[in-house]
């Protein structure tokens, strides 16, 4: 089934085009890579997605209803939620508070009912915090759960925001720059978390300069240049794909 | 290890409430001085107005520089109630908060969609009109003047006449606004509210709806405000419009910064701490400055917002944290929290416009 549809999607700032008649799509259960070099456009194709900038033209389509232009906050609600390359953790909360709001709509209780701790609210409480918890034994940072977000090390805040957005129980989740930043060993085990998240009922759209762990994981690769779509098709066919070599890649990443 | 913690947390949060509680309950006992005693019910009063201001500027990032017209709509919505309509206090005050609730919605729902401080000039035009409202409307309000005859609290026949009743009544709801202030702040939507703080937009993408639970609190901080009006009126029997006008409002806010925003407790001691300052200047200054007028009270207390905010911007509870997090961190180096972390933003803009990047 088609999870997500991109068609002709465009988005100017100012003069500059940053999304071009961008054409994709993503089946339920891929690992899709967004490449290309910096300014490709990568980003802008994540904000739009994710309801962050809305298209000047072209469609967005999740489970065949059209989305783009919808707020953030409804985009969540339909089951896709993303982390940032830029990093946006909640730094005035301890870790595991961080990944208990990407589990804030698992609860239903309203302010009322939780001021008055109405029957239901402790219960739910409850399901949060194990919810996060669990998410952050997915993502390798068990035992940290009380340290204040700020404090982890920098590859740890990346796994924190995954573990956030993971608390969400996403059907898709859009990945920017996970391993930016990661060292050779977390960028490996970053690797295995996230070709292990179709397993889990979660779709990935990744963008990611690390070519290795691009190539390991992503089912199918998708080139932006310059705002447009260069090429497409599995790690093997961009591999061996001139054009995309001489935009981009360079024989020496191999 | 970790549900040990989480149990000693609690348990020590048990234990200040219990020792508050009983603090509470002997002050009467200790203190016979009706003067004192009626300064401590005040203090009841305005710490309840101040404890919903802490909600909507320590956790939802906005600043109200109205809230005096919330405390003066309870206080003359259950005086009228009562005088001329001859409601029983209870429900006139109930019915007080509810017109309250719907002003400030309208109020909250006109500005807060706009970004950084939009909120705080809104409340201050609402602010006035409702102070002109309250002097002009001299039919209804009795204009400058007020209107006396306001009868004491009474519940199901008990009446709160003598001072120590009154003072037992008006702890009871301040302890009922710590704890469902406290009980907000640590549910989902007072997380949600403070990741708004962090990040607007993570906090979005997660879907946390912004608009709609920052309106909540401003409802609820607005209602706390009408809460303390009622008792207000049905304490002192007579009101005018002059103790609801903008120096109130900002008085509230000064409380609010003084105690520290993001702190449930931090009310009470900002209220305490300004009405102090306030009685020993009124004491001190005629006898050092025997010329000086009533500003002097606004330039100290100016004075003193600035020194909080560069010294000590987590306010008097978030200082005395801070310093007690640096002597623990002085005893055992192998603690995590970074004693040199300033609370940056203690008067943030909810939004810093993060989405409209």
């Amino acid at each position: 089934m088609t999870l997500l549809g991109v068609n002709r999607l465009t988005r100017h700032f100012g003069g500059v085009t940053a999304v071009n008649f961008v054409d994709f799509h993503v089946e339920q259960g891929e690992i899709v890579a967004i490449i290309g070099p910096n300014g490709a456009g990568k980003t802008t194709l994540f904000n739009l997605i994710s309801g962050v900038v809305s298209p000047d033209s072209g469609s967005i389509t999740y489970k065949g209803a059209e989305i783009g232009g919808l707020t953030p906050e409804k985009i969540a609600a339909l089951g896709i939620t993303r982390t940032f390359q830029n990093l946006q953790l909640f730094r005035n909360m301890s870790v595991v508070e961080n990944v208990m709001v990407g589990a804030h709509r698992r609860g239903k209780k309203g302010m009322l009912q939780a001021g008055l701790r109405w029957p239901g609210v402790a219960a739910e409480e409850k399901s949060i915090y194990s919810r996060a918890m669990s998410s952050l034994e997915l993502v390798g940072l068990p035992g940290k759960e009380n340290y204040p977000a700020e404090v982890l090390p920098y590859g740890e805040q990346r796994l924190l925001e995954i573990a956030r957005a993971m608390a969400m129980e996403p059907e898709l989740i859009l990945l920017d720059e996970p391993a930016a930043g990661m060292n050779q060993g977390e960028t490996n085990r970053l690797g295995e978390l996230v070709a292990g998240l179709p397993d889990m009922g979660t779709t990935v759209l990744l963008v990611e300069h690390n070519m290795e762990m691009v190539m390991t994981v992503a089912h199918r690769i998708v080139v932006l240049d310059h705002g447009s779509k260069l090429a497409e098709g599995t790690p093997e066919d961009i591999q061996n794909d001139a054009q995309v070599i001489s935009a981009y890649l360079g024989e020496e990443v191999f | 290890m970790k549900q040990k913690e989480r149990a000693k947390k609690n348990y020590f949060k048990c234990i200040a409430q219990i020792l508050f509680m009983l603090m509470v309950a002997v002050i009467p006992l200790l203190i016979t001085n009706t003067y004192y005693l009626g300064n401590i019910v005040l203090i009841g009063i305005y710490s309840i107005v101040v404890i919903g201001l802490c909600l909507l500027m320590g956790y939802a990032g906005q600043v109200s520089l109205g809230h005096a017209a919330f405390y003066g709509l309870g206080a003359y919505g259950s005086g009228l109630l009562t005088v001329n309509w001859g409601w029983e206090p209870l429900p006139a005050m109930l019915a007080a908060a509810l017109i309250t609730a719907l002003v400030a919605y309208v109020i909250g729902a006109s500005t807060l969609k706009l970004r950084e401080h939009y909120l705080a000039l809104a409340t201050l035009g609402a602010g006035v009109i409702v102070y002109i409202f309250f002097n002009e409307q001299v039919n209804l309000t009795g204009g400058p003047s007020g209107f006396s005859g306001i009868p004491y609290f009474t519940i199901g026949g008990w009446v709160f006449s003598s001072e120590v009743s009154y003072y037992y009544l008006v702890w009871f709801f301040v302890f009922v606004a710590v704890v469902f202030a406290r009980n907000v702040v640590d549910s989902r939507i007072g997380r949600a509210l403070r990741a708004l703080h962090g990040s607007e937009l993570a906090a979005a993408c997660m879907g946390v709806p912004a608009y709609k639970y920052k309106i909540q609190v401003f409802v609820v901080s607005a209602v706390y405000g009408s809460v303390a009006g009622s008792l207000y009126a049905h304490y002192v029997t007579f009101i005018s419009p002059s103790p609801f006008g903008f120096q109130a409002s900002v008085e509230f806010v000064l409380m609010a910064a003084i105690g520290g925003l993001a702190s449930i407790w931090g009310p009470l001691f900002g209220v305490a701490a300004v009405l102090m300052l306030t009685e020993l200047l009124r004491a001190v200054v005629p006898i050092l400055l025997p010329t000086a007028g009533g500003e002097f009270e606004i330039i100290f207390f100016g004075l003193i917002l600035v020194a909080v905010m560069i010294f000590m911007p987590g306010g008097l509870t978030g200082g005395v944290k801070d310093w007690w997090v640096r002597r623990s961190h002085a005893a055992s180096p192998g603690t995590v929290t970074d004693p040199d972390k300033a609370p940056e933003d203690i008067l943030p803009s909810a939004g810093s416009g993060r989405l409209s990047k």
